[in-house]
Order: structure tokens, then sequence, then C-alpha cells
């Protein structure tokens, strides 16, 4: 124990007044308080847009209920005016009035944003169908996209070991270059040497990282305490077995120049060429064919000819046999035709849906398969799960917005097939997303 | 040949190489002696022209050595203490470049002779000098010294870290190249090479030369007297 | 010259016999075919697709029911991004840029599914293109080939020996710089050549254009290697141990190549911040209904249209117009709408603008942004690329939902939106969509501060050889 004891009071002695080694201690916690700020404004813009969609809707709805109240319903255009307001066909296939979904950032989505950025995190979506509005993109651009988030994770992922290579890639073949070795092997053995440097590394790192992590946990809004630990915990595996790794090279005994460009091969190898590599050949080998929706996003058209909508209300009928007794002649049908198309169009593109998913699984799947060994893969994917921008997540989401959507759609094809039309109530408090999902949780 | 006249170097505060006179004649070996930071590295770098003078003069054969002037550089050679050379070259690679870099092309055979009259093996001469000894390398070295055809040769404690067989030959071929009229200018810690190989010794002291000595006249036992006391 | 050529000379003499060098040669044939091969492959596959769901696409709209010609622009088109082959050597932004548009009356929609969004966040370790060899990786090796260059000659006392022998540093220096540049020129042109025929070969239309594309590609990357030489071995110049010269090589290849691009990224981001989806489709939104000056809306416009063909004709009532008025203000409508959506997206470009202008002018610090903008400008897979698709999306839509409109207008009467129907005599007037990507000049004409920032590097770097001289 005395034995570290002097070790590490030693090597203090020597790192601290190194102008290497406190430009690269502080040039870190710079990084990384400046990555916490970015990925936490990059969070917050996104919160800013979800609640302006939300203020958009809110908004279009009031506008709504408070034109229904001063319309002048005398007058034939003022009847159709109503109509075009509150009738519930008018509703569901509106193309102004819109509910809207969203990705809720985790608590700790700003230390590893993921493909927040890249996938669309909000949506401003028609009852009438689905497929037809959901896709769409975030106003962004494509070069910030192409070098990627700075956040904690990059700082953390690359960053540190990078730093732990520089404190200790020579951690062996310096003593043995100056000559020190062979004095202090004298007394005690190289081996206890060279650990003892290594636990002081470790212990200086392992210092920054969690100091780091205590500052995302007091800038965390709402934060679970056992994500923060899982964080922690992932963090600080990933970093040992840096660690672990620089201390192999270093007890291969060669120079430091040896050990320095090993180091930095395996950091290239780790962090770049090899997940470079396996993203290639995972986009050549499991394509997603993203191109299947087009027809589904085509505006949905109903056709003339009255055998093909009599076998679509047929087809209906069967999903939603309640309404089974309706009146099918025209023109009683007409609008009612258009919601039917709406939810049988959505109901045919679901298995689309689907495949688009399970492709996009089979990348996923692939990239953890070729990644298996690779502790940057692993550590990273790890912390998109923990804060939730991991693909899972955001799977979770897009199925959570299709669910979504059959809902709404389906309680105002209730009102619809009733010829029933919008009560404020209903226009001013409608079942929002968060709403929704609350309920499918409880049940 | 060589000459230097209140020749002095400074750094700042620092006196390298103070009002330093010397001549160096044709077929004479000159050894500067004296301890390390005593001016005898910077003197050769002054002659050699990698550093300006602050004052005073190195001429060679008449001409004033001036920093990258190529006027005198086609006179002289060196030996730096260090000779590496391109270890994955072979000795005759090494010298083939070093030739030409000077601007001299000779055919295998004339450079085979250059190798062989340094003292190289002859199935040295085409291995690679990662193989070699120092010992080996440093007569590489003197072959390309020779090669340039030069009046002149600087070394540079060319001995340092010679088994003393390789010293000894090294001492022949020294004596050799006085023989044959170069001029020799070499620095040194070996007190009793310097005796041997050269006609004459200087012992300098905090960048002044303060003794100058006819080596016949002087054995290696006073010589080494001499310069623990000048020292 | 008779010397630098010795120098260069000897130094590929060096190398020859060097096994490292012929390890590095290696990796970088084997990871550019690779590179080459998954590039063919993907290429392939994706043209398929993407040109397999085009011609769907057009089947569709050739083959729709008849139909009113406002329904049938409804019914709409699709335009697809063509699969540049210029791509497989840098594909830029092309992975978070859309590859295809629903196009639709009255509305301008995003360009769809960007590759990026069919992936996890690993898709932000980038792909192993042959962009990523040439930016990334040919400049670890060229620091690997350079960080003892100097070094190594001053610890063999070679160096001395040259200087010794009359040899300027300078041509020395000079020499060291511009062997590594010619072994890494003579590597790429022999590769290159081969992508070529191998491209040719898979049938991959590879054209004049694209040829003289890759060739300048490749002499932006040499005047970047260019720049990079002279730093190593400066450093090796400067260094007084291999540990320190190779450290901080390392230190300047990762800051330039990992940590400065991601920061000035995501600084334009925060400088030049975009607005949200929602605010511009509102702004859009609002616009169209009260006109661009807001006093001015949708139905006044209609109006005063009206107003002004009732007085052109003499007339008093609609009916009586040679036109249906209902598909005039609908062309009308078209062209207003059209033009907000492009007043909108303009505001939005410009601030794209501006934060590309930001990373251009950072390329005067790290050669690489500037490197990075010209190769993926050349090679069409710029943010620029992605502004001319949408913008000859848009002029497609545009021609075909007004020729439907125009057929309205001449052809049918008011109220007629039932009765009215067009088939393939009409629809077969709308051409296919076509998208070529810019000429070589035409692609660069954006980027005049990247080419300057490179040139004016370049320029400084081989001066700086005689600063680097003066400390050898």
């Amino acid at each position: 124990m005395n034995t570290i004891i002097t070790i590490f009071h030693f090597e203090w002695k020597k790192a601290w007044p190194t102008r290497a080694f406190r430009l690269s201690l502080l040039g870190l916690l710079a990084v990384s308080l400046y990555a916490i700020f970015n990925g936490s404004s990059l969070i917050r813009d996104q919160r800013r847009n979800i609640d302006r969609a939300l203020a958009s809707e809110d908004s279009v709805f009031r506008s709504v209920v408070a034109q229904i109240h001063t319309t002048d319903t005398a007058s034939a255009d003022g009847k159709i005016a109503l109509r075009r307001l509150a009738s519930a066909t008018s509703t569901i296939t509106s193309p102004y009035k819109r509910w809207t979904s969203y990705w809720e950032p985790g608590s700790f989505a700003f230390l590893s944003a993921g493909n927040r950025d890249v996938y669309p995190y909000y949506h401003e979506l028609e009852p009438y169908s689905f497929y037809m509005r959901f896709f769409k993109n975030e106003v962004s651009s494509p070069l910030r996209q192409l070098y990627g988030n700075f956040d904690l994770a990059f700082v953390i992922v690359l960053l540190f070991p990078l730093w732990i290579i520089a404190l200790t890639f020579d951690a062996w073949s310096s003593e043995k270059e100056s000559g020190t070795l062979a004095i202090v092997s004298l007394a005690r053995s190289a081996v206890t040497l060279v650990t003892g440097k290594f636990l002081f590394n470790w212990v200086i790192v392992s210092v920054v990282l969690n100091g780091i992590l205590v500052v995302a946990l007091i800038v965390a809004d709402h934060p679970r305490i056992i994500d923060w630990l899982r964080i922690v915990g992932s963090c600080n595996a990933y970093l040992a077995s840096w660690f672990l790794l620089c201390y192999v090279v270093c007890r291969l005994r060669k120079t430091s120049v040896v050990n320095a460009i090993a180091l930095t091969a395996c950091w290239i190898l780790l962090t770049i060429a090899l997940p470079a590599i396996f993203n290639t050949v995972a986009t050549t080998k499991y394509p997603v064919t993203a191109e299947i929706f087009s027809n589904y996003i085509r505006r949905v058209q109903m056709p003339d000819d009255p055998a093909v909508k009599a076998a679509k209300l047929r087809e209906f009928f069967r999903y939603y046999p309640q309404y089974a007794d309706t009146d099918t002649s025209m023109p009683a049908i007409a609008n009612k035709l258009y919601v039917v198309y709406g939810n049988l169009s959505d109901r045919s593109a679901d298995p689309l849906l689907e495949r688009y998913i399970h492709e996009m699984r089979l990348r996923e799947a692939f990239l953890a398969w070729g990644n298996f060994f690779n502790p940057v893969i692993m550590c990273q994917r790890e912390l998109n799960a923990v804060v939730g921008t991991d693909l899972e997540s955001y799977i979770a989401y897009v199925k959570s917005a299709r669910a979504y959507v059959q809902v709404l759609k389906e309680s105002l094809t209730a009102k619809v097939f009733a010829d029933a039309w919008m009560t404020d109530d209903e226009l001013l408090h409608r079942l929002s997303f968060v709403e929704f999902l609350h309920q499918t949780r409880t049940k | 040949m060589l000459q230097a006249i209140n020749l002095t170097k400074t750094y700042q505060q620092h006196t390298a190489l103070n009002r330093l006179n010397l001549s160096v004649g044709k077929g004479e070996v000159f050894c500067l002696l004296g301890q390390n930071g005593a001016g005898k590295t910077t003197t050769i770098n002054l002659f050699l022209g990698f550093i300006a003078a602050t004052s005073g003069k190195a001429l060679i054969n008449g001409i004033e050595v001036k920093v990258n002037d190529p006027a005198t550089k086609k006179l002289i050679a060196y030996i730096p203490e260090v000779v590496t050379l391109y270890p994955n070259l072979t000795s005759l690679e090494n010298l083939d470049f070093f030739s030409r870099l000077a601007g001299f092309r000779y055919n295998r055979a004339q450079l085979e002779e250059f190798l062989t009259r340094s003292g190289l093996q002859r199935d040295a001469i085409s291995k690679r000098l990662a193989d070699h000894s120092k010992g080996m390398r440093q007569k590489v070295g003197i072959a390309i010294a020779l090669a340039r055809n030069a009046e002149v040769i600087f070394m540079d404690e060319p001995t340092s870290g010679l088994d003393p067989k390789a010293t000894d030959e090294f001492t022949g071929i020294v004596k050799s190249l006085g023989e044959a009229g170069k001029s020799v200018l070499m620095a040194t810690h070996d007190i009793f090479n310097a005796v041997n190989v050269g006609t004459h010794v200087g012992i300098m002291r905090q960048g002044e030369l303060v003794h100058t000595l006819s080596a016949p006249e002087i054995s290696a036992n006073d010589l080494q007297k001499l310069y623990l006391e000048t020292i | 010259m008779d010397t630098l050529g010795l120098i260069i000379g000897h130094q590929f003499r060096e190398w020859k016999r060097n096994r490292l060098v012929h390890g590095f040669i290696a990796i970088l044939v084997v990871l550019w075919v690779f590179a080459l091969y998954a590039g063919i492959v993907w290429y392939h596959s994706t043209a398929r697709i993407r040109e397999g769901a085009a011609s769907q696409s057009r089947e569709n709209w050739l083959g729709q029911e008849r139909k009113h010609p406002h329904i049938a622009a409804h019914f709409g088109n699709f335009a697809f991004k063509h699969v540049n082959p210029l791509s497989i050597f840098d594909n830029g932004t092309d992975m978070y840029t859309g590859t295809y548009v629903y196009l639709e009356a009255h509305r301008q929609n995003d360009v769809l599914f960007s590759p990026a969004q069919s992936s996890s966040s690993l898709v932000r370790f980038g792909s192993f293109n042959i962009a990523l060899l040439l930016q990334v990786v040919i400049p670890l090796f060229l620091f690997a080939l350079t960080f003892n260059t100097v070094l190594a000659e001053r610890n063999a006392g070679t160096l001395a020996l040259m200087k010794s022998s009359g040899i300027k540093p300078a041509t020395m220096i000079r020499g060291k710089v511009l062997a590594p540049l010619l072994l890494v020129s003579a590597a790429l042109a022999v590769l290159s050549l081969i992508s070529v025929i191998l491209l040719t070969a898979s049938s991959i239309p590879f054209g004049i254009p694209d040829l003289v594309k890759l060739g300048l590609m490749l002499l932006f990357h040499l005047l970047y290697y260019l720049v990079l030489l002279v730093i190593a071995v400066g450093v090796s110049a400067r260094s007084r141990s291999l540990k320190q010269s190779l450290l901080a090589l390392t230190g300047i290849w990762i800051f330039a190549c990992v940590v400065w691009p991601k920061l000035l990224g995501n600084i334009s981001g925060v400088l030049h911040p975009l607005p949200s989806n929602t605010l511009v489709k509102n702004a859009i939104r609002e616009d169209i209904l009260n006109g661009l000056d807001g006093h001015n809306t949708s139905d006044q416009r209609a109006k005063m249209l009206i107003d002004s063909f009732l007085k052109k004709y003499g007339a008093t009532t609609t009916s009586q117009l040679p036109v249906n008025i209902e598909g005039v203000v609908m062309v009308e409508g078209e062209k207003y709408s059209s033009r907000v959506y492009r007043e909108h997206f303009r505001r939005v470009d410009e601030i794209l603008r501006q934060q590309q202008h930001l990373l251009s002018f950072a390329g005067i610090l790290d050669p690489l942004l500037s490197v990075k903008n010209l190769s993926m400008a050349i090679c069409n897979t710029d943010p620029v690329n992605d502004r001319l698709f949408r913008q000859a999306a848009e002029a497609y839509r545009m021609n075909f939902v007004q020729l439907m409109n125009t057929d309205m207008a001449e052809h049918s009467k008011e109220n007629e939106f039932g009765i009215y129907k067009v088939g393939r005599e009409v629809f077969d007037r709308v051409a296919p969509f076509r998208f070529r990507p810019s000429g070589p000049l035409e692609s660069l004409s954006g980027y005049v501060v990247d080419l300057f920032c490179l040139a004016v590097l370049a320029v400084l770097s081989w001066s700086c050889i005689y600063l680097i001289a003066r400390k050898v």
C-alpha cells in the first residue's frame, strides 16, 4: 500500500507541473462542458419545436371553435362553413386539423443525441391517413448532420480514450528509455511500478469522468438516478477497457514510439475504420427500402368504379362490423367512403411499416454482431439505449404514433358513421399523444 | 589548408568559442581534446559552415567559410559521431548515394575500391547497414569521405563507442589519410588515440585553445597529466 | 533539380526495401478495392430500387383512371434522386439528404427518407468509402511515412553528411515533401485507372465529365497532401525525438480530422440556427392565405383575378367567360403558392449557406474542411446538389400541375369537377422527371472560398519549406 501511495505521490509531482498534462486536462474539461452545453441546446431546441407544434395544434382547434361560434348559420354559405368546421368528416379529413405526436427526449438525451437530429422527432398527424403525412423531415443542415453531434458521448467514447493513451502509452517504456527502470527494479518489481502508474492514471481519469457525469446529473431535467448510475457504470467500464488495452500494450515492453503507434492504430481501428467498414457492409448487405411507401404517401383517392367502392366497404365492415348496417347508397355514404379508404389504406401499408422496421432491425443486428468485440460501439449503443436515443426507442415512438392515429381515426370514424358533429369540448380537449401513451401504459 | 583566425562564436550571454587561432597544414592530423562544452564541436561546425561565426574567420584553402556557401563544401568531408547512415541500403548504395549528391559518379569497382580502402571487408560491401557494427558503419563513413576526394576531413568523436580493435583499425586509416596528404581536424576524448593518430594535439577549455602540442614530442601519460591540469 | 531528383530517387529506394511502406500500400490497395466493390454493389442495388420505384410511379401516373385534371394533379408524381456514379467515390451529405419527394398540387413536400434515417445512430461513425480513404486514412499514412523523415537523417548522421556535401537544406526538405507526394500520386493514379475500368466493366455509366470530375477531385486531394506533408516534415525537423514528432502529428491529425470539423459543424448550427418545420410551414400557410405582404388574402387575390377576367372579356358572370375561371384561379393560385414556398425555402437555404460559409472560411485553418467541401461538390453529393434536385423537382411539379390546371381552365366548365375527366391523352403530356447533376465548373462555382483557402495553404506551405530549412 505504501508503495502505491509513494507512486501516486511522485506521479502527481511529475504530471502536474507538465504543461501537456495540465493543458490536456483543462482541454478535456472544457470540451466536456461544451459538449454538455451543445447537447442540451440541441434537446432544448427540439423541445421548443415540439412545444411549437403542440401550440400550433391547440391554436388551430381554438380558432375552429371560435369560428364555429361566430359563423352566421342563417346563410347557406354559413351552413357550409359550419359543416366544414364542425362535422366529424371534415375533422378527420381536414389537412389543417392535425394532432401532434412527438418523440419525448429522455432526461439524459443531451448526453448522447444519437440520431435524434436525423429522425423526425415530432409529427403533425392527420387521422384520415397516417402514412400520407407521417413521413417528413425536420428542417436540418446536412453538413451539420454529416459532422455529427458534439455531445458528451462523443467526448467520452472518442476523446477520453485518447487521453488515456496519452497518459499511459509510455508508462513502462519511458522508465526503460530514461534508465530509471533498472534503478527502480533494484527496490521494487517493474510490474509494481507500472501497475501503480496505471492505477494513478485510472484514478485521475475516473475523477474527471465522474465529475463531468455529476455535472450532467445536475444539468439533467428530472433525472432518474437508476439511469444515471447505468451511464456511470457503462462509461467507467468502457474507459477501464481502454486502460486494460493500454496496459497489455505496455506489458509487451516495446519502445514508446511503437506503443504510441500501436495504441493510436487501435484507436483508429476501433473508432473509425471498423465501424465505418461494418456500416458499409451493413448498407450493402441489408438495404432498407423506403421507396416501398411511395404508394401510401400519395394522396388517397377514391376510384369511381362502384364495384370497387362496394368491395372496399365490405372489407371495412369485416374490420368494423358495428357499421355494417350503414346506408351504403349515394350520396349518404360519399363522405364515409373517404374515411373507409383512409382506414384501409393505412391498414394495407402497416405490413410495409413492419417490413421497413424489420429491415432496419436486421441491419442493426448485423452491426451489433459485427462490432460485438468493439467496446467503442458497445458503449455508444449502451449510452443511446439508456438515454432513449437508440433505434428501438425510435421504433417504439413510430409504432406509438401509428397506434395513436388509429385510436383517433376510430373514435372519429364512430362519429362520422353516426353523422355526428364535433362538440366544443371534443375539439378543445382532444386526446393528446401523452394521454394516449399514458392510457396505453395503464392498459 | 585549414585556418582559424580569431574565430569566435557567442550565443547571447554564452561564449562557445573565444578567439580561436589554429592552422592545420597538408598531411597534418590535428586532434582537439577537451571536456564536453569546451568548444570542439562548435569549431568543427564553424568550419563546416553549419553555423555562422560571431567574429573572426574560418578559412579552408584560403577561402572563407560561410553558412550554406558551396564554395568550401567541395573541399571538405565530414564524419559525424553517429554514422548510422541508411540502414536499409547496403554499404555500396550508401556510398553511391552520397557520392552522387557530391557530384561524383563512380562505377561499382571504384565504389568497392573506396570501401576496401577504408578497411571494410569485401563481404560487407553488399550487406545492409542495419547488419553492420558501429565500426563497420564508421568505415563506410570514411569511404564516403574518401570518395568525395576531399582535401580536408573533419571528424567529431569518431572513435566513441568503438571497441579497441575497431579503434586501432580506425587509427590506421586516419594515419593513412594524413600520409595521403589530407588535412584532418578531429574532436576526441580519447587521449591515447589523439597521441597515436595526430600530428598535433590541441587542448580546449571553455571555448579557448589553451595548449597546442606536437604529438610526436609528447607521451600519452604526459598529455593526460597536462590535460587534467588544464581542465 | 538533379540533386532534388537524387534525393527523391533515394527516398523511393529506401521505401522499396521498407516493409512498413509495402504494408501501407498493400493496406491502401485492399481498402480501396473494398470501398470500390462495396460502392459498386451499393450503386447497383440503389439504382435498381430507385429506377424501379420511379418507373412504378410513372406507370401509376399514366395508368390512373380517367379523372378531373386537378384531381390528377392531386394524385401527383414522385421525383426520385438520381444515383450518381461519383457517389461511389464520395457520398458527401447524401446520407443526410432525402431520396425522393411526392409532388402534388398546392404544396411542396419534404424530400423524404435520407439513408441515415433508415439506420441507428451507428451510421454517424461514417461509411467506408474512397473519400474516407483519401481524407482520413492516406493523411495518416503520409504522417507515418514522414514523422521521422528529418529526425532519422539527423539521428543517423546523414543530415550532417548532406549538409557538409553542400546540399541546400531547402532542396532536401523539398525532396522530403515531394517524394511521398509522388508516391501517393502514383498510387492514386493507378488505383483511379483501375477504378474507372472496373466501373465501366460493371456497366456503371461513367462518362468524360465524370472522368474530369474524378481528376479534379484527386488534384484537390494532392494539394491537401502537400499542405499535410509540409506540416509533417516541419514537425519532424523541429522535434527533438521521434516520440515528440509522433505525438505532435497524431495530435494534429486527430484535431484536424475528428475534433475540429465536428466542433465547427456544431458551432455553425448554433451561430446560424434553422427554424423548425412547424414554423416554416405555418408561415407558408399564413403567407398563402394572407399574401406575402399580409394584406392580400387568397380570396381577395381570386376576386381581383375574376374581376380582371370579367373586365377583359366584357362579361358579367364567370359562366360567360371563354375559359373555366376555376381553372384560371387554380393556375394563378399555384403560381402564388409556389412563389411563397420559394421565398421561405430561399430564407432557409440562406441560413444553410451561412453555415456552409463558416465551414468554408475555417478551411484556412484546417485544409480538410476545404478538401471535403470541394470533393463532395465535384462529386455532386453536396448540399448544393440536394438544393438543385429540390429546385428541379419543384420545376417539374409546377409544370405538371399547371398543365393539368390549364387543361381544366381551357377545356372544362365551372362546377364540372365531377363531370369533366381526362385520361392518358393528357397524362402522357407530362414527361418523366429527369435530373442530371451539374458539370465540373458549375459544381465548383459555389466553392470559391474553399478553392481559395486550399490554394493559399498550398502556396503558403511551399513557401514554408524555406522556413523549415532554416531550422535544419
